[in-house]
């Protein structure tokens, strides 16, 4: 991928997370009169096509296994992100999840108040909590089918979205609530937990995502400086110039970036497909 | 299969809800109902109910359903059954009046309910002109005899189905 491109990739990646936001918006405002876009990120329609979030459907399919009818193109929903993540990685939730956008503007204004860069973000020590703690999640929403099924960020985020336009104030305020209390906690407490180990949407994606699939790698062939700007960038705190960084990335190309950048072009820091 | 029986109040559901028990357990919360009913009658669950956030229900005193039907399509999971079209046919609940409160029944001249109701003439009859009467096997429970009754609490209201 040429230097113009990848420098430029940040920008795209912010234009597609604002358009999210903006698009959520028109959804919303549009709802009685249109009938081709509807939902949330739990489950959204676009035509016929429905794109469903892997974790939510999972756990409602295990929970109605003994019922007759599984709509098709509600399991072809279900399909969809797994596909993506397959061939592209957790490209979901850098380019489109609102947490995790939400979370960057947040780092942005802590970086501007207090003119210091967070770089020691919580990363589990094996990926193996992420998958106990998915486990948890799955067996507590089939056992109990309420609370913790519902908690998805990206999901709630635009329910609560659509709320606020149609001014349902009691959900509003439940929802801030409970949205403080994640965010508070993620944001100055154990930094970016939510993301690096319980979003049970993002380790779903993360375990279907394949090895060859789109990811960044450190070539042998150009020698690492280890200035460590890759991690520097990384908005998860990962450390790609050590190249231990996998399951938790999800490739939103500032490392690759800012290797770019200091090395003209000449980078070990790549994307790499199969 | 839920652990726990929790019984609390129960919801007066979107038209073509399955069983309270099968509802709670094929809904995902998408929402979408919620937004295609032009009405805005739809409400999801928050504080009055922190078991059951983010589960549609209809408050009939508030907004009642107006029948239009457009929700039970849109259900991606079938917690609303989606091959029901006739109004006729939905079975949200069923509407009982208290005769204590009813102003018909303490000699006023108040056909509110029985002017309103959706399936008219039907579901709701006036006996000798003058007492509202609900015929239980018509009534769909959309709770618009709830929403304009002028008693305050409403003397007519509907009950969800057990």
């Amino acid at each position: 991928m040429d230097r113009k491109y990848l420098s430029s990739l940040n920008v795209k990646r912010r234009f597609m997370q604002i358009s999210v936001f903006i698009f959520f918006f028109a959804v919303y405002y549009s709802s009685h009169y249109q009938n081709v876009l509807i939902g949330t990120f739990y489950s959204f329609k676009i035509g016929p096509i429905h794109i469903v979030d892997p974790y939510i459907y999972l756990t409602y399919f295990v929970r109605n296994i003994s019922s007759p009818s599984i709509f098709l193109e509600t399991f072809i929903g279900f399909l969809i992100p797994i596909v993506i993540a397959f061939f592209l990685g957790r490209v979901f939730c850098s380019w489109v999840c609102p947490y995790n956008f939400l979370y960057e503007i947040a780092d942005i204004i802590r970086f501007r108040l207090t003119k210091r860069k967070i770089i020691k973000y919580y990363i589990p020590s094996s990926p193996r909590y992420r998958y106990l703690v998915l486990l948890i999640l799955i067996v507590l929403g089939i056992l109990l089918p309420f609370f913790p099924f519902y908690m998805v960020l990206p999901g709630l985020l635009s329910t609560f979205l659509h709320q606020i336009i149609l001014r349902s104030w009691e959900f509003v305020s439940y929802f801030l609530v409970l949205f403080l209390i994640i965010f508070v906690v993620d944001f100055f407490l154990v930094k970016r937990v939510w993301c690096n180990l319980i979003c049970p949407t993002g380790v779903l994606l993360q375990i279907f995502t394949w090895r060859r699939g789109l990811r960044v790698v450190k070539e042998d062939d150009v020698e690492c400086g280890k200035c460590a700007l890759c991690s520097f960038e990384c908005p998860l705190g990962l450390t790609p110039h050590l190249d231990n960084h996998q399951t938790l990335c999800f490739n939103c190309g500032k490392c690759v970036a800012a290797c770019e950048r200091i090395r003209k072009g000449k980078n070990p820091l790549k994307f790499k497909t199969l | 299969m839920p652990i726990f029986k929790l019984k609390f109040q129960r919801y007066l559901r979107p038209p073509g809800a399955l069983k309270e028990e099968e509802f709670i357990k094929k809904c995902i919360r998408c929402g979408k109902c919620q937004q295609v009913c032009p009405y805005n009658s739809i409400i999801l669950t928050s504080w009055e109910n922190p078991f059951q956030l983010g589960l549609p229900y209809i408050d009939a005193r508030k907004k009642p359903c107006y029948l239009c039907m457009k929700c039970p399509p849109v259900c991606p999971t079938g917690a609303l059954d989606r091959n029901l079209k006739d109004k006729e046919k939905v079975r949200m609940g069923i509407a009982k009046i208290d005769k204590n409160t009813c102003w018909a029944y303490q000699g006023s001249f108040c056909r509110a309910c029985y002017l309103n109701c959706p399936i008219f003439d039907k579901a709701l009859k006036m006996t000798d002109e003058l007492l509202p009467v609900v015929v239980e096997e018509y009534c769909v429970g959309c709770g618009v005899c709830e929403h304009v009754c002028p008693v305050e609490p409403s003397a007519i209201v509907v009950y969800p189905p057990k």
